[in-house]
């Protein structure tokens, strides 16, 4: 994760869950909270109706077969509780994110749904992945998973689609998981806080490689698309993510037992500088217009095998290529905002 | 293999045919209804047709199933038939009954798509409570069990199918029914009834009287309200339906030819008709939830029984010679005159009460030492006539001239009549040209009568002999129940005899009818055999669920406490408090007192081995190694520290590492890694307790 506040720290590009200290007033919300959650559904509310019924019907007359029908209801409901309990029980989820997330971009999310319990089958699980979407305040479901049953000590995959709106960070607060098992009376539900932060890149349009260059001027004109790149090699490098792997020198990498690439004289000579003005005063839709100009110049100069700098207001990176400077680019891009100086 | 969850569907998904646990449910509470008796043949009839009909559609329904302007107005024909036999004067529920059953008809036809077979349940529900008020059938528990396992069966099914549908995800049975849904189902249901029998149970009873809907069941008993008709009883002992059960459970219960199960006793003849004067009655209580007294005798009770009683005439309490206390839910009791008992809130309801009886009765010597005088207080009306012939009195005289006191002269008569009368449980009509009472007629021209005209006929002799006697209803005999070990007494079984007033003895109980002319003969064999298994269910229906009341519920509660008393203080003996504990199973505790360090070793080891159990079967539980679970359990809870999934078991322990303090950093190292050698190198750790202890110390500290 690129940190705007010190851009030369590296982190994993996208995603850092992993180790977290929850605070005094999260882990007391997280004591305080029930552990489960009832809500009577449509057919739940019709049988609390006949329950009350029959119940006034039982207690008026006294006849004890109303007695026992009542009986017999009132157990429903518990046997609804405990059913849906033992299917929600054993549940773990676990959440698997994409490389990467760049706004106006879907990607899937895949969540694995394991049942840890020996005995019990869990029937009718809903996951809904919630949390909070950039710019959006409330949180909402990013989206949802079903499994119909789950077998003991077995795990099932699913996946759905999300397509964030807005670059920043994306924040995942856990899982909502329910059932209306057994009778569909009533949905039960439980939180399981599984805390992740995502950046999202802005939004990439398919743009050309900076018009600023510094650096061997044939190069850069090559790379700017007036003729091609050169294919002299000039040199192998250890194998980048975000490497075309048509760049894999193949037979080098057999040898060494790990992936090589060609550095050929475009790649290492061109250079090109992406500028994005923090103190200019565009905010708002401008600023965002500006910040996803320079992320696609950024891109576009970075798949055109340049060496790419960035320059702020606040922060400048040294032009470079490769896969971990790109993160570097685009999570700086992804979390910058306009100096507040400078507001209307 | 990752499956994609899909987007919600933009269309309905088709409707899948109903489960046969539909059809199952259907056919239950159809059945139900059909039990009562009550809902007519054209209704049971459209419904069977709508059941095959949409059976043999399941699979491909037809256009006009899902034609809404048609349905509709098949539940508008519905709603009018209900209200067509509503306004006919039938009961409320039979309307409703009818409706719920041709709606529910109409229901299984329509195949529209439908969001789910809840209201087919809901209909099922509805005609079991209607049943439930119309019936109280021993059937009707099997139908409400078919009904319970079809229903979860129905509701597993379809929420299923909904959860499936509102996925996007398409719809598979064979997918869905699991192998253990089956077993589920069957246990679900077996929980609910064993859960539903314990809230029933402690289900507060607030309704004094314990069943109401006795009045769509059976008619109430006449002959035993107190004006009565020479004749009533013949009618009612051609009836063989059962008017008591009775179990004893303190005494020795008389055989039955020596039974006698008092009702009421009548002092005013007026040569037809027999009635008891005044009219009025005492008040008792309101309530006789814990008991109260009805006898005026001194002498303690030496008979406990318990009597389920169907609904009679005017509320009539019966009980074994002189009842001396009553004690159930039958509401308000009153005495009359002649000590007759009445519960006239339950004249229309079964009901149970226990009765203690005092059952002694003064030898032939004693009563011989001994002379018949009416009580003190209106006791001339035990000798009032109505004018009949003098060929009676005469008769009299001659049948106890012989006689030396007045016991002799009462059994003189007693014997004439059982030697010369000729018994008849279906006597010549009264002739309403005839002046002559049909005791005259039955005395002096020896024609045909049963036990009312015999006993009319010695009160009359007697009182024309200056012997103060009366006329007593109730019931005789009885056929004992093998099975149940209670005895089941029919209306057949309805009994008239006589009791003479004595200056000592009181009220002295005779019967001038044969006994062998109106027991009824026992049979034996398999069949009756079965029957006393038919009955003994029954009756253990009846006591236990239909007729389980508050006063049920407070004897419970009483014989609980009084055996937790007897319990803690170490008692062995029934104390003269605690009758009822001791015969309600409490017996005696003393053995499990002296059995006390045997079961207390007992049941720890059971604990200990469900302990060990349940530890074994905690560490086989899930992918991680038991210790190290619990060391990131304890980082969890103790400081927040969570570890990601993805996160490598080291990493998380150099990270955590920082946050934590050393001794414990120290302590969750070696716990990785021993985790590390037992998941991937098969190796069990040595002692990894000690590591986790001490981690669980240091972070505590």
């Amino acid at each position: 994760m690129g940190d705007p506040r010190n851009p030369g720290r590296r982190g994993r590009p996208a995603l850092v869950a992993g180790l977290r200290r929850l605070s005094l007033t999260a882990r007391l919300r997280r004591a305080l909270r029930p552990p489960r959650r009832l809500r009577p559904t449509r057919a739940g509310w019709l049988f609390f109706a006949l329950v009350f019924a029959i119940g006034f019907a039982a207690l008026n007359t006294g006849n004890n077969l109303l007695y026992l029908v009542l009986s017999l209801l009132l157990a429903f409901l518990v046997l609804s509780g405990v059913l849906s309990e033992a299917a929600l029980r054993g549940i773990r989820v676990e959440r698997r994110l994409p490389f990467e997330w760049a706004a106006g971009r879907g990607a899937r999310v895949v969540l694995e749904i394991s049942n840890a319990q020996r005995k019990t089958w869990a029937h009718a699980i809903v996951v809904e992945d919630c949390g909070h979407a950039p710019g959006d305040a409330a949180e909402r479901a990013f989206g949802r998973a079903f499994a119909l049953r789950i077998e003991p000590g077995s795990t099932e995959s699913r996946s759905y689609r999300f397509e964030p709106q807005q670059r920043g960070e994306l924040r995942f607060a856990g899982f909502r998981v329910l059932t209306r098992f057994p009778f569909g009376l009533f949905a039960k539900s439980l939180e399981l806080p599984r805390e992740a932060f995502v950046v999202v890149y802005p939004r990439i349009a398919a743009q050309r490689p900076p018009a600023r260059r510094i650096g061997d001027p044939r190069a850069a004109r090559e790379a700017a698309g007036r003729g091609s790149f050169s294919t002299e090699v000039i040199g192998l490098r250890d194998y980048a993510r975000g490497d075309a792997p048509r760049r894999i020198h193949w037979l080098a990498s057999w040898r060494r037992g790990q992936l090589l690439v060609r550095e050929t004289q475009g790649t290492a000579g061109g250079e090109a500088l992406v500028e994005l003005r923090t103190r200019s005063g565009a905010h708002g839709d401008a600023f965002e217009r500006d910040v996803e100009r320079a992320a696609s110049e950024a891109e576009a100069g970075l798949r055109a095998g340049l060496r790419v700098a960035l320059r702020t207001d606040d922060a400048e990176f040294g032009a470079a290529a490769g896969a971990v400077h790109r993160a570097r680019l685009l999570g700086y891009l992804a979390l910058v905002q306009p100096d507040p100086a400078d507001a209307p | 293999m990752i499956a994609a969850t899909p987007p919600a569907p933009t269309h309905p998904a088709p409707t899948p045919p109903r489960p046969l646990a539909s059809y199952a449910i259907v056919l239950v509470s159809a059945a139900a209804l059909a039990l009562t008796g009550q809902v007519s043949t054209l209704a049971l009839a459209i419904h069977a047709v709508a059941v095959i009909v949409s059976l043999r559609l399941r699979n491909h329904p037809r256009a006009w199933q899902r034609n809404a302007t048609l349905l509709n107005a098949g539940l508008l024909g519905a709603i009018g038939v209900a209200l067509a036999l509503w306004l006919r004067g039938d009961l409320a529920l039979l309307a409703l009954a009818h409706f719920a059953h041709l709606a529910q008809a109409l229901q299984l036809l329509d195949a529209r798509p439908r969001r789910s077979d809840f209201l087919l349940v809901a209909l099922a529900l509805f005609q079991m409570v209607l049943a439930a008020n119309l019936t109280d059938s021993l059937f009707f528990p099997p139908l409400l069990l078919a009904f319970l396992v079809a229903t979860v069966w129905t509701l597993v099914v379809h929420t299923l199918w909904m959860e499936t549908i509102a996925a996007g995800e398409a719809w598979s049975p064979q997918r869905a029914f699991a192998p253990r849904l089956m077993r589920t189902t069957l246990l679900a249901s077996a929980g609910s009834v064993v859960l539903a029998l314990v809230i029933f149970l402690f289900l507060p009873r607030l309704h004094s009287g314990a069943l109401v809907s006795g009045g769509g069941i059976v008619g109430a008993a006449a002959g035993f309200s107190d004006r009565v008709s020479l004749g009533d009883l013949g009618r009612i002992r051609r009836d063989p339906t059962i008017a008591l059960r009775i179990e004893t459970l303190r005494g020795v219960a008389p055989p039955p030819e020596q039974a006698y199960y008092r009702g009421l006793a009548f002092d005013h003849f007026d040569g037809r008709h027999w009635s008891v004067t005044p009219a009025k009655r005492d008040p008792l209580a309101i309530t006789a939830d814990l008991g109260v007294r009805v006898g005026r005798s001194s002498r303690e009770s030496d008979l406990l029984q318990r009597v389920l009683r169907e609904p009679v005439a005017s509320g009539v309490l019966f009980g074994a010679a002189r009842p001396v206390q009553i004690e159930g839910g039958v509401g308000r009791v009153e005495r009359d005159r002649n000590g007759g008992l009445y519960a006239p809130e339950s004249s229309e309801d079964r009901v149970q009460y226990e009765v203690e009886s005092e059952t002694s009765q003064a030898s032939r010597a004693e009563l011989r030492s001994d002379r018949a005088l009416a009580p003190e207080r209106d006791g001339e009306r035990y000798l009032a006539m109505p004018p009949l012939a003098p060929e009676l009195f005469a008769l009299s005289e001659r049948v106890t001239s012989g006689a030396g006191s007045d016991v002799e002269r009462v059994e003189a008569v007693e014997r004439w009549l059982r030697e010369e009368g000729r018994y008849s449980d279906t006597p010549p009509p009264d002739r309403a040209d005839d002046p002559r009472s049909p005791v005259e007629r039955f005395v002096l021209e020896h024609t045909e009568g049963h036990c009312e005209y015999f006993a009319s006929a010695m009160v009359m002799m007697l009182r024309s002999q200056a012997i103060p006697a009366r006329l007593v209803n109730g019931f005789a005999g009885g056929r004992s129940n093998e099975v149940g070990d209670f005895v089941e007494v029919s209306r057949a079984d309805a009994h008239a005899w006589v009791e003479v007033s004595f200056e000592h003895a009181g009220w002295v109980r005779f019967d001038p009818t044969p006994p062998d002319l109106r027991l009824r003969t026992s049979h034996a064999g398999m069949l009756a055999q079965l029957r006393d298994v038919a009955g003994a269910a029954e009756h253990w229906w009846f006591r236990h669920i239909v007729e389980f009341d508050r006063s049920d519920q407070l004897r419970a509660l009483r014989s609980s406490w009084l055996a937790w008393h007897r319990w803690r203080d170490g008692q062995t003996a029934p104390t003269a408090a605690a009758p009822r504990a001791t015969r309600t199973g409490w017996r005696d505790l003393a053995w499990l007192q002296s059995a006390r360090p045997a079961v207390a070793t007992l049941l720890g080891a059971v604990l200990v081995a469900a302990l060990v159990r349940w530890r074994r079967r905690r560490a086989r539980r899930g992918p991680l190694p038991v210790a190290y679970r619990e060391a990131l359990r304890l980082l969890e809870g103790e400081r927040g520290l969570v570890r990601d999934a993805a996160m490598p078991a080291r990493e998380f322990a150099r990270q955590a590492s920082r946050a934590i303090p050393p001794a414990a950093a120290a302590a969750f190292w070696t716990l990785t890694e021993d985790y590390l050698r037992e998941r991937f190198g098969g190796h069990r750790p040595a002692a990894p307790r000690r590591a986790l202890r001490a981690l669980r110390d240091s972070l505590r500290r």
